[in-house]
């Protein structure tokens, strides 16, 4: 019976280091709203930024669910390839769940550091655990954001990053995701929308992890389909998936995390439409 | 005209008649999709035979959704409690942002005087309300879910006041995700030989099954239930 504690100990004191185990009850980092709250300060101090696209055409590069922990080998791959890719939009996109456990979050910023491009990013549940929202704060500063790509010809693509790695947006937040929408609505060529919670349960490949109520998830596709968004960018299944429903598109990228079968990054090429492809990861 | 509305009148009214019971409840809620929110539920009971048993409802709310259950129910007595199996059809309209929820779900139950549990799948099908059938671009299936629900209750059933609670994924009117739980508190207390007081509180977090467990909402249920008859 001892032996059996032990182990037990051992496995939950293992487990403690990565998984926040009292989240199950109360998360440790602040609600929806608060991050809002914060958010939104700091937006309304430095204002939302744009990137300006040399072509109207162009490539942009999207990864998630890296979880770093004591590891980046794909992070590292991932980083070099798209420091390689000297023609590519000036900014990539991570959807989120950047590190597992405790005190890796400084590591991850080391490492995309070395890229040219400008990241944008939405934090995941896993960057929530052991309160380290306020980490997320100090190095990203926000998680309710927008910016534009501005185009040659004029033409703007608006790229909404929304915060769900809570898996709800919270009121503060869902009336702000309105707010933009519906002004946005007909202004630009593409509507882009990033955030780490997928919407869609369409197998059991996120196991017995959470994603959003079934209210907020009708709310949300019908503001999405109303409003014109072309693309919902989401992470949290780890396996890619391609929906479409209500005239939106929804793609689940697949998780660039070590370890993790067919890990990869998605190439995303922005014309007139917007196509996805996966780049595999094969690091022997 | 006259002959017509009366025809209305009695095609709505043939389905309450003919129930044994019927519940009318005001429900008042707040939740991070709809902020405060009201409305009305209806729930009609059919024992049909002493082993077949039906249940219908149909409850609507003020952001602008309106939602429909039917339920038929075999039950064999058990030397000790019962075994029920469960069929369930919901729909869940959501005019206000243009799109429907369709839900099929079977179950095995088994219930005692204290406790009821209750296992079993369900697929979803969520719709667009132009969609165009012909078309996969206009819904999504969610082919296969887990479905369950665990009740106590703190007195025998044939009590005339009661009080319990419990947690699934699934309400009279409302069917959740599997792992998005609903945990319920309910009571009910006979007042005279026909009628009964109902009320049921259900608490909804959300983010719990990737340990970020924050509030998502609540819903208080309150009303009578009326039985016809002896």
């Amino acid at each position: 019976m001892r032996k059996i504690c032990f182990i037990a100990g051992l496995i939950l004191l293992g487990a403690c280091n990565k998984y926040d185990i009292p989240g199950l009850f109360v998360a440790s980092s602040p609600s929806s709203d608060k991050r809002f709250e914060a958010s939104v300060a700091y937006n309304d101090a430095e204002g939302y930024p744009s990137v300006v696209i040399p072509t109207e055409d162009y490539t942009f590069y999207a990864a998630t669910d890296i979880h770093v922990y004591h590891s980046t080998r794909n992070l590292d791959k991932f980083i070099a390839d798209l420091s390689a890719d000297t023609g590519s939009a000036p900014f990539w996109i991570n959807l989120g769940d950047i590190v597992d456990g405790k005190d890796q979050m400084k590591v991850f910023d080391e490492h995309v550091k070395a890229a040219p491009q400008r990241m944008f990013g939405t934090p995941g549940n896993h960057d929530l655990y052991f309160g380290q929202w306020k980490q997320w704060q100090e190095l990203y500063h926000t998680s309710s954001y927008w910016f534009e790509a501005l185009l040659p010809s004029g033409a703007k693509d608006l790229y909404l990053c929304l915060d769900s790695a809570g898996s709800t947006l919270g009121h503060r937040q869902r009336a702000w995701a309105e707010e933009v929408l519906t002004a946005a609505r007909g202004e630009y060529r593409h509507i882009i929308v990033f955030t780490h919670t997928h919407f869609f349960r369409k197998d059991w490949s996120q196991e017995t992890t959470s994603n959003w109520s079934q209210e907020e998830t009708m709310a949300l596709t019908g503001l999405f389909s109303r409003c014109g968004v072309s693309m919902v960018l989401t992470g949290h299944d780890h396996f890619q998936e391609r929906t479409t429903y209500m005239g939106v598109q929804y793609a689940v990228l697949q998780s660039l995390k070590d370890g993790t079968p067919d890990p990869g990054y998605t190439r995303c090429e922005v014309g007139d439409q917007i196509t996805l492809t996966l780049v595999p990861i094969d690091i022997p | 005209m006259k002959n017509h509305l009366l025809l209305a009148l009695l095609l709505l009214a043939a389905p309450v008649l003919s129930a044994q019971e019927v519940s009318v409840q005001g429900v008042v809620g707040q939740n991070n999709a709809y902020g405060w929110f009201g409305g009305a539920a209806v729930g009609l009971h059919y024992p049909v035979t002493r082993a077949f048993e039906a249940d219908a409802g149909v409850e609507a709310t003020s952001p602008g959704v309106c939602s429909f259950t039917v339920t038929v129910r075999p039950v064999f007595t058990l030397p000790y409690g019962s075994l029920f199996l469960e069929g369930t059809f919901h729909s869940e309209v959501y005019a206000c942002y243009r799109n429907v929820l369709f839900v099929s779900a079977a179950s095995v139950g088994y219930r005692m005087p204290y406790l009821t549990a209750q296992l079993g799948v369900s697929t979803r099908i969520l719709g667009g309300l132009e969609k165009r059938w012909s078309s996969t671009d206009d819904y999504v299936v969610e082919p296969f879910d887990v479905l369950y629900r665990v009740a106590f209750q703190v007195r025998p059933p044939e009590s005339r006041w009661n009080l319990g609670g419990g947690v699934g994924n699934f309400t009279r009117f409302h069917y959740e995700r599997s792992m998005q739980p609903i945990f319920f508190l309910d009571g009910t207390a006979d007042v005279g030989h026909n009628l009964r007081v109902l009320a049921e509180l259900d608490l909804r977090p959300t983010g719990m099954y990737h340990l970020t467990a924050y509030w998502y909402g609540f819903s208080l249920y309150a009303g009578v239930a009326y039985r016809f008859g002896k």
